[in-house]
């Protein structure tokens, strides 16, 4: 056993702009801040987690996006157990999403290597140029996704219960209509390909996508979000950890999960102390800021060219 | 090797990190409202 090639995969260079202690503490404060995020708007927080990594320490986007996904594992786990105490996951649309999402993240992580080398030819800034860039589109697509809750109190058909392909599977909520197990195989693979590719843990896309696609309830769309996005996390971790170069820091990784779980009983206390009005317009300023701070190093880094 | 227990360590320390909140949150919730007879 070779323990010093082991810490040396376990503690990979980050390409980190500061080092030492300075470099902890922009890790806690980074952590914090996710943490009281999570606790106040109840999302992941993958998908500001990366490019902040990137946009403020200057780590390398392949390395942010696997410590964000070890770091999902720890996170979600957390929320999963809590969901599952209180009957809030769905295992059988969990499954199904999970057999393409699995596929999805190994298929993501290698379009992340074609980005990489294939098309920026080992450029890092030409992939974080291209990296930033989608991000911008996810985020944007994010804040047009996030709809008004509707008060109309007429209980939608289910997307994915009028189109797709069969055979088809049931879900107690819906009786007997069924739901195309191709589609929600396909939807997981397009949210796998998000996980492997960003880093995210998908949950700011999947809970939309199990209210609109399968009519779940909103407790049941996170709870069986968190399901879909740790078994996903896992296998992209796994991905990853088995590939050629180092993508994940594990000291990164723990000091952002402590960090969070500060910041979680934080947030959840500011939402017991706020009115509750305005959450969704609090949560677009917050889209709104992290877009301008990729936008603005996208512009920095296009200009070093 | 190596790289089989690194991808194995990535996995179950955020996992057992995880589950350390779950219980120790539980437990915080818990205790408050615990009185005496």
């Amino acid at each position: 056993m070779d323990w010093q090639e082991l810490w040396q995969l376990l503690t990979p260079s980050v390409g980190a702009t500061v080092t030492g202690f300075p470099y902890y503490i922009s890790l806690l404060a980074i952590g914090l801040g996710i943490g009281i995020l999570t606790g106040f708007f109840g999302v992941g927080g993958g998908f500001l987690v990366v490019p902040i990594l990137n946009v403020a320490l200057g780590i390398n986007y392949e390395l942010a996006v696997g410590s964000s996904l070890s770091f999902i594992i720890g996170t979600s786990f957390a929320g999963l157990l809590k969901q599952n105490k209180v009957g809030n996951v769905h295992f059988r649309v969990a499954g199904y999403i999970v057999a393409g999402s699995v596929m999805g993240a190994v298929l993501g992580d290698s379009l992340q290597m074609f980005l990489l080398y294939g098309v920026a030819g080992g450029n890092e800034a030409l992939f974080t140029v291209f990296m930033h860039s989608i991000f911008i589109v996810v985020l944007i697509a994010t804040i047009f996704s996030m709809k008004k809750p509707d008060s109309s109190g007429v209980k939608k058909k289910p997307l994915l219960a009028e189109i797709g392909p069969p055979p088809k599977f049931h879900i107690a909520e819906w009786g007997p209509l069924g739901f195309s197990v191709p589609g929600a195989f396909l939807v997981g693979i397009l949210i796998g390909i998000f996980t492997g590719l960003l880093g995210i843990g998908g949950g700011v896309l999947l809970v939309p996508v199990l209210l609109g696609l399968f009519g779940l309830s909103h407790p049941k769309a996170a709870g069986t979000s968190l399901a879909i996005v740790f078994a996903t996390s896992i296998v992209a971790v796994i991905k990853k950890g088995f590939g050629d170069i180092p993508k994940i820091s594990l000291p990164l990784t723990l000091v952002l999960l402590v960090a969070s779980v500060l910041g979680v009983q934080l947030g959840v206390y500011l939402v017991g102390k706020s009115s509750g009005a305005g959450f969704r317009r609090y949560f677009i300023y917050v889209l709104s800021a992290a877009i301008a701070m990729i936008a603005f190093d996208l512009i920095n880094t296009i200009k070093e060219f | 090797m190596e790289k089989f227990i690194a991808v194995t360590l990535t996995i179950l320390v955020p996992l057992l990190v995880g589950s350390g909140i779950h219980f120790a949150t539980g437990f915080l919730k818990k205790k408050p409202n615990r009185k005496d007879s």
